[in-house]
């Protein structure tokens, strides 16, 4: 019975977190987690529609 | 019996049609370059060019002209000193309160005085400080296209460092374009409005400096 | 592999050398260096051992890490980029997890003081830190540890440099720039939304070859790439001198080619190399596709220079609808009826008075 972490997951963009709980060599468990924010989509409020593009393509 | 009294004396009519011709070429041109009212039709013309050229010569007199009245506050005739501009008698105090009653419709009369009410002289300062402001951002949104050098940076270039986008600075020379123009709308008729009712030359005396006073 | 210097690996995969001092020529260029400078560029490249880098990537898009693999040309400017012995990118490195961090690791403390960080994205500082973790350290933590040892830090793109996107009003999780979270390291900033490859190129070019970072100004910008105003070198600019301006998308001004000035273009308040350099590999950019600039370069460009498509900054408080012209406008025109109803009370007075007489 353990329970892995693979932090960073390297080759995507962006960063995520696996965790899995093995049991007799068979994953029983798995949780995943994006592990960075930074909550655009309250940025956008209050600005210009026209430019919320810009700033969403850089998500 | 009447007098005539010779009150604004000649750097004070000539940096006032010199701030007059450059303020109004300002802000034609000054609204053209925020908001290009007319379309070229060619290459060759040379509009936001030209209007941009006219509006720094125009910066530049009216820098000038501020510059010499302002030496005026300390050389001219007692009508044109810095007292008359800030209230710092009680004698100036009473004509300030005393106008802005009459103005305000609380008092039948206004203290009669050959040079400016007080309340002009008040307001005419704070003008002054808003030319000062934009004239310093003006010169500082110029200075971008200069490489620095003490002339640039005091004009107005250390508002503007290099590098940085000056937008603030944009934003409040433009809204000092509107304060001149609603003190115009306000300027232009206080003037008339006294003149009419005060019958003492008033609108001729900004040409031959003359008002007449005394008994009518 | 990592001893090895940059000819040694070029010559492997056939690269002239003629090829390779063209290379030279242009970064000589980009850095606005006299030509007399290139036989210094080449003895650099070719001798000097490779720097160890590594690359963290923290409230990111990875744009940057895209501009740079934008390289298309599988030629000189890619390999020059393998000069830069690249020991930790995790958008591109083969080992995950645990292995990857102990690749981090391994250079810190291998290589202290000697090694150059590269920093892409900006580090949250609000409760604690946790709003970007990697292998369960927050990204402050990592890079104190990392750029505080690092010879030297080059933040790429404005998120790095400045706070960028993350850090654009109401800035949710306290987003700041790496010179702000880490104040003893050395950094360099080379904004833009993303940065411009050719301006990183550049700057590790200069390092191999002067031993120092290039030049800065006072935002810790290299000037041969931030030192002039993108109005004064854009090709449109005879157009905004004229008068010609492009009033609506595809208008005929548009199609041929006019000032976006009226729509917005940041250019006059925008210091970057794009008008010059250009993108992928001197293609085109913003103004010459046909839309303004937006000053992705500039600080806190997404609140001090209003929207995309206005002319001004927004006033404070007023959001961007409400612009300085309506202000304007809406106060004169309350003077002006201000002023007519005084007159025709005053003209009420004096006519009362007159009838009193």
């Amino acid at each position: 019975m353990a329970k892995i972490a693979i932090d960073p997951l390297t080759r995507i963009e962006g960063h995520l977190r696996i965790e899995a709980q093995i049991e007799g060599g068979k994953v029983v468990d798995a949780w995943s987690s994006s592990t960075m924010w930074r909550g655009i989509e309250l940025i956008v409020k209050n600005r210009d529609p026209r430019e919320v593009w810009a700033l969403l393509s850089r998500i | 019996m009447a007098n005539k009294e010779y009150v604004w004396e000649v750097p004070v009519r000539l940096t006032h049609w010199v701030n007059v011709l450059s303020i109004l070429a300002l802000i034609i041109t000054g609204f053209y370059i925020a908001n290009p009212y007319i379309l070229a039709s060619s290459e060759t013309s040379m509009i936001m060019g030209s209007m941009r050229f006219i509006h720094f010569v125009s910066g530049y007199l009216l820098a000038v002209g501020l510059f010499v009245r302002i030496y005026w506050w300390f050389a001219g005739n007692k009508y044109a000193r810095l007292d008359q501009f800030l209230p710092m008698s009680d004698e100036r105090c009473k004509n300030l309160t005393g106008t802005t009653q009459f103005y305000c419709f609380m008092k039948n009369d206004m203290p009669h005085y050959a040079g400016h009410t007080g309340l002009a002289g008040i307001t005419y300062f704070a003008l002054f400080v808003l030319f000062i402001v934009e004239i310093q951002t003006g010169f500082g949104l110029y200075a971008q296209s200069h490489d620095g050098g003490i002339f640039w940076t005091l004009m107005g270039g250390w508002l503007v460092p290099a590098g940085s986008s000056g937008s603030g600075v944009r934003l409040v020379h433009h809204l000092i374009m509107w304060c001149v123009i609603v003190y115009l709308i306000a300027h232009i008729y206080i003037v008339i409005h006294n003149h009419l009712i005060e019958k003492n030359g008033l609108l001729m005396s900004i040409f031959n400096g003359y008002k007449t006073m005394g008994d009518k | 592999m990592q001893d090895e210097s940059l000819f040694s690996d070029l010559s492997k995969r056939g690269i002239s050398r003629r090829d390779f001092l063209t290379f030279c020529s242009t970064m000589a260029a980009t850095l606005g260096l006299q030509s007399t400078v290139v036989p210094q560029i080449a003895e650099a490249l070719e001798k000097k051992q490779k720097p160890y880098v590594v690359w963290l990537e923290f409230q990111d898009c990875a744009g940057d890490s895209e501009s740079i693999l934008r390289s298309t040309k599988p030629t000189i400017a890619q390999l020059v980029l393998d000069v830069i012995s690249l020991e930790y990118h995790e958008t591109i490195m083969a080992p995950s997890g645990k292995n990857a961090e102990k690749s981090l690791a391994d250079v810190v403390k291998n290589h202290k003081g000697k090694y150059i960080a590269i920093v892409e994205g900006s580090i949250p500082m609000k409760d604690g830190g946790v709003y970007c973790c990697i292998g369960g350290k927050t990204a402050i933590d990592m890079a104190k540890e990392v750029c505080g040892n690092a010879l030297a830090t080059i933040a790429v793109g404005s998120c790095a440099s400045y706070g960028g996107i993350p850090a654009a009003a109401p800035n949710p999780t306290g987003a700041v720039s790496v010179k702000q979270a880490v104040p003893n390291a050395t950094v360099i900033n080379l904004p833009g939304c993303p940065v411009n490859c050719e301006n990183l190129t550049a700057t590790v070019v200069h390092y191999l070859t002067f031993g120092a970072l290039p030049q800065c100004d006072k935002e810790g910008r290299p000037l041969f790439a931030y030192g002039k105003r993108i109005h004064d070198n854009c090709e449109r600019r005879p157009h905004f001198d004229a008068g010609q301006f492009v009033r609506k998308w595809g208008d005929d001004g548009h199609r041929k080619g006019w000032c976006l000035y009226e729509m917005g273009c940041k250019g006059p308040q925008s210091y970057m190399n794009c008008p010059t350099i250009r993108w992928n590999e001197g293609t085109s950019w913003p103004v010459m596709a046909g839309h303004g600039c937006f000053g992705c370069g500039q600080p806190q460009n997404w609140d001090a220079l209003g929207s995309i498509y206005s002319r001004l900054p927004n006033v404070p408080g007023a959001g961007y609808q409400t612009t300085a012209d309506k202000i304007g406008l809406g106060v004169a025109a309350a003077a002006a009826a201000g002023v007519a109803v005084h007159a025709a009370v005053r003209a009420s007075k004096c006519k009362a008075e007159e009838d009193k007489k």
